[in-house]
């Protein structure tokens, strides 16, 4: 399956050469037109944390189309024009967009600012992701990418920082607008703030302190900001395919535990948590791990703050918790 | 993992089920392809169901309702693979290669049309021999059971036009409906055998188990009774291979089709030389 | 008793060149008929324009009687085409199976095969004296033992017409003439009308009772005397090439 996306993939850049205006809609818009400051953006998290900084004086475009799986992403020549053309790229981490480093590389940096949106934090073993706490669920998993889980942004404090790593970046690109950015980073911050407190007072009060999500293992950040175990089917890449001992390790934790209900991933069809779900009886619910988000939601102007406070309800249910 | 323990998981037990039947149907079919020279079939119907699903949710058919329009459409595109062969003189693979590429790239402008591919459209489209529900394995069932019910049926007529189309005519033999038969059932279970576990097992099902038969059998029953026994035991012992080292089990399998039919080639070679 | 096969002004072309032009000829019950030529004189687009299997552009063509449009007792023709058995080597059959897909052709759907019909294949491949290799691959078996197997496909039916192309064309000598002198005894013992197409104008005169030369048209028609008598053939051939080939008869 995975080589089959890469050729559909390669096709699809083929294609977008040929069929430039059909893929180009985003950047006929127009860099050129305007002197605002462009942003050029990976994942969604960044897209919206960079969006409510700018306010309405710079540009933010987001690179990954809507809907489109994020881990597989790889930049088509139209993305490397778009990023040549702004003055500030911001990407998670070189985890999760491992092209991005090479790809800016080129680029004088007097022309271009490049922020990591991960500076300063400190990223988990891609391993731990797997299962927190639980050391002996951990041998076998040899097909581990040695490498750091890229899902940083799922730990509300690591948003906060990101939003400040963000904002040194639009300052630097932009020093006139320096104020209104600040000003536009502390409102956001202090929402993603407020939304931490409410995510330890709920998840503080869970009668259930395993989640088991029947997907990439995206949470492993949030699980440990809030204490919660966290069971994931894959490891912390999102093609990885699970093994038959991981499905049986799942459904005995579900039913060791008493788990009424497991999680599913965004996007994705919910085949594995189904099937956990017939083994076990345990009701599925679905959590967004944010990477990024359908073409309808981004359409209807869904935040990051709208995707994790649906989370929060979700696991307040899930987990059990006082609400 | 104790075997015990983890055949009493039911997704193992509709894995096995499941798998075993999908990998009969495959085998059964992919014979007739592999001799027929549509062995690339497979793949390039999966291709195909790949535009139909772009235009399924160009149209708004989402996820399982998606079938409706792709079943057809990748139906009517295997006759033409059929068409392109008889009429205009290309050969099998060359036809699967022009269809397929149309169906890539229709994909392609109806997405970006679209909005851009899903990780759905994707996720929807190929299964996972691990996550196959009750529905799926009444659906593995059915097709399995329908598949081999025409084959049975039809099937002196099959080898017949296997064997050579021009003399299977002049026997009387409707030949343009037996291939059309078989190419159409070939899409039937490419689409649907795929939303159970994968284009990845769909393709290496239809080719090696049949490939590998062919190197060992004398007559063509037997070459069909061998290629499903090979099939059914890629999937069982690729299933409980990848349960003793901890692998993915899709890939487990079409690893061990290929070490079952290197086998065969290499036994082939040892009967040779008797 | 209607002509076994009847054609009447047959034209064929593939492209913009005509392969055959105003061919005229009847074949009766019995006739055991040599068709030769040079290569791409046209013989196997005649044979395949017989059966339907090549595209014709003028003329009539008819099967015992009857239109070949409308033709469908197939049970009565027995086809071996042009290098058959290269084709088949690869084939995962036994001997037994491709001969029972001779037996199709006198099958109705449901297509099945009874005791009887096991049987004679069991009796054919007896009488082309390959009964002992009925349970072998058929790309095992050598070129003239696979051509035997084949022509027991062919005959399996017990058709009243045989149209061969070409079969002994991979053969060596020795086996081409066993494969000839069965040939003989095939239209002798069962009264089977035969077509022979062969590139072997020298060999043929010894077996076939009527000669067919075809060069894009037909040249001559009629029995091996008539050719050698025949003046026109004298002047089309040279007195030299004419009797050499009359000399073996
Ligand atoms: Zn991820």
């Amino acid at each position: 399956m995975t080589a089959f996306r890469w050729r559909v993939m390669l096709l699809l850049a083929a294609a977008c050469l040929v069929f430039f205006t059909g893929c180009s809609r985003e950047t006929t818009s127009g860099p050129a037109a305007t002197n605002r400051l462009q942003v050029v953006t990976t994942l969604f998290p960044l897209y919206d944390f960079a969006r409510a900084i700018a306010g309405n004086r710079a540009e933010v475009r987001l690179l990954l189309p809507p809907g489109s799986e994020p881990h597989t992403f790889e930049p088509k020549p139209e993305d490397i024009l778009a990023i040549n053309r702004a003055a500030l790229f911001v990407y998670t981490n070189r985890f999760m967009e491992p092209w991005a480093e090479d790809l800016v590389k080129g680029v004088p940096r007097d022309r271009l600012t490049v922020v990591d949106a991960s500076t300063g934090l400190v990223l988990l073993d891609a391993a731990a992701g797997h299962d927190h706490g639980h050391g002996a669920m951990e041998e076998g998993h040899h097909d581990e990418p040695s490498g750091k889980d890229p899902h940083i942004w799922l730990d509300l404090t690591n948003a906060q920082a990101m939003v400040d790593t963000i904002l040194a970046g639009f300052v630097a690109r932009d020093p006139a607008n320096r104020d209104y950015y600040a000003a536009n980073a502390a409102a956001y911050k202090g929402k993603l703030a407020d939304l931490d407190r409410r995510y330890k007072a709920t998840l503080g009060t869970c009668k259930n302190r395993t989640l088991l999500h029947a997907g990439h293992a995206a949470f492993a950040y949030l699980a440990r900001r809030y204490g919660i175990t966290y069971v994931s089917a894959t490891g912390v890449a999102a093609d990885a395919q699970t093994t038959p001992s991981r499905m049986a390790e799942l459904v005995k934790r579900v039913r060791a535990l008493k788990l009424q209900y497991n999680f599913s991933e965004e996007l994705v069809s919910p085949r594995v948590a189904e099937t956990i779900a017939t083994e076990t009886g345990a009701r599925i619910l679905r959590l967004h791990a944010a990477h990024n988000i359908s073409k309808d939601d981004l359409a209807a102007g869904v935040t990051f703050l709208d995707l994790m406070e649906k989370n929060l309800a979700a696991l307040a249910t899930g987990l059990q918790c006082r609400q | 993992m104790d075997i015990a323990e983890i055949l009493s998981y039911g997704f193992m037990q509709r894995a096995l089920l499941a798998g075993s039947l999908i990998a009969v149907l495959c085998a059964v079919l992919g014979c007739f392809l592999v001799l027929r020279r549509l062995s690339l079939i497979g793949d390039g119907l999966a291709h195909v169901t790949f535009g139909s699903v772009a235009l399924a949710l160009l149209l708004k058919f989402y996820a399982a309702s998606a079938l409706f329009v792709s079943l057809p459409v990748v139906m009517l595109c295997s006759l033409g693979i059929l068409k392109l062969t008889e009429r205009a003189r290309v050969t099998g693979d060359a036809a699967i290669g022009i269809v397929s590429s149309l169906g890539i790239a229709i994909g392609v402008i109806l997405a970006s049309l679209g909005g851009g591919f899903t990780a759905d459209l994707f996720s929807y489209l190929f299964g996972n021999i691990l996550a196959i529900s009750r529905a799926e394995v009444l659906l593995a069932v059915v097709l399995c059971a329908t598949v081999l019910l025409l084959v049975t049926f039809f099937y002196h007529e099959l080898v017949a036009i296997t064997f050579n189309e021009e003399l299977a005519r002049i026997s009387g033999i409707r030949t343009g409906r037996i291939s059309s038969l078989l190419v159409l059932l070939t899409a039937l279970t490419v689409v649907l055998a795929m939303k159970l576990v994968g284009i990845m097992l769909i393709s290496a099902l239809l080719i090696l188990p049949s490939s590998a038969a062919l190197q060992l059998a004398r007559g063509f029953r037997t070459t069909l009774l061998l290629a499903a026994l090979l099939g059914v035991i890629a999937v069982i012992g690729g299933t409980f291979a990848s349960v003793m080292l901890n692998i993915p089990t899709g890939a487990t399998i079409v690893l061990l089709n290929f070490m079952i039919f290197g086998l065969a080639c290499f036994g082939k070679r040892l009967l040779a030389q008797e | 008793m209607p002509p076994v096969i009847d054609v009447k002004g047959l034209y064929c072309r593939y492209g913009a060149t005509h392969v055959l032009s105003d061919i005229t000829f009847r074949v009766e019950d019995g006739d055991y008929v040599g068709i030769v030529g040079p290569n791409g004189s046209g013989k196997s687009t005649l044979v395949r324009a017989l059966l339907g299997l090549s595209s014709r552009d003028e003329g009539e063509i008819g099967l015992f009687g009857v239109p070949l449009s409308e033709f469908e007792d197939w049970q009565q023709i027995g086809y071996l085409p042009q290098h058959f058995n290269l084709f088949t080597s690869n084939f995962p059959a036994t001997v037994t199976e491709v001969v029972r897909l001779g037996l199709l052709s006198g099958k109705r759907f449901p297509r099945r095969i009874s005791r009887a019909d096991t049987a004679r294949i069991d009796d054919i491949l007896e009488y082309m004296g390959v009964q002992d290799l009925r349970r072998r691959r058929i790309g095992q078996l050598s070129g003239g033992q696979q051509q035997r197997v084949l022509l027991a496909r062919a005959m399996v039916n017990q058709p009243r017409l045989l149209i061969l192309d070409e079969p002994t064309a991979a053969l060596d000598p020795e086996t081409r003439d066993r494969f000839y002198s069965l040939l003989a005894e095939v239209n002798r013992e069962r009264n089977t009308t035969i077509l022979l197409v062969t590139h072997d104008s020298a060999t043929i005169g010894s077996c076939a009772s009527k000669l067919l030369y075809l060069d894009k048209r037909l040249v001559f028609y009629g029995t091996f005397r008539e050719f050698c008598v025949s003046s026109a053939m004298t002047n089309h051939f040279g007195e030299l090439a004419q009797h050499q080939i009359c000399r073996l008869h």
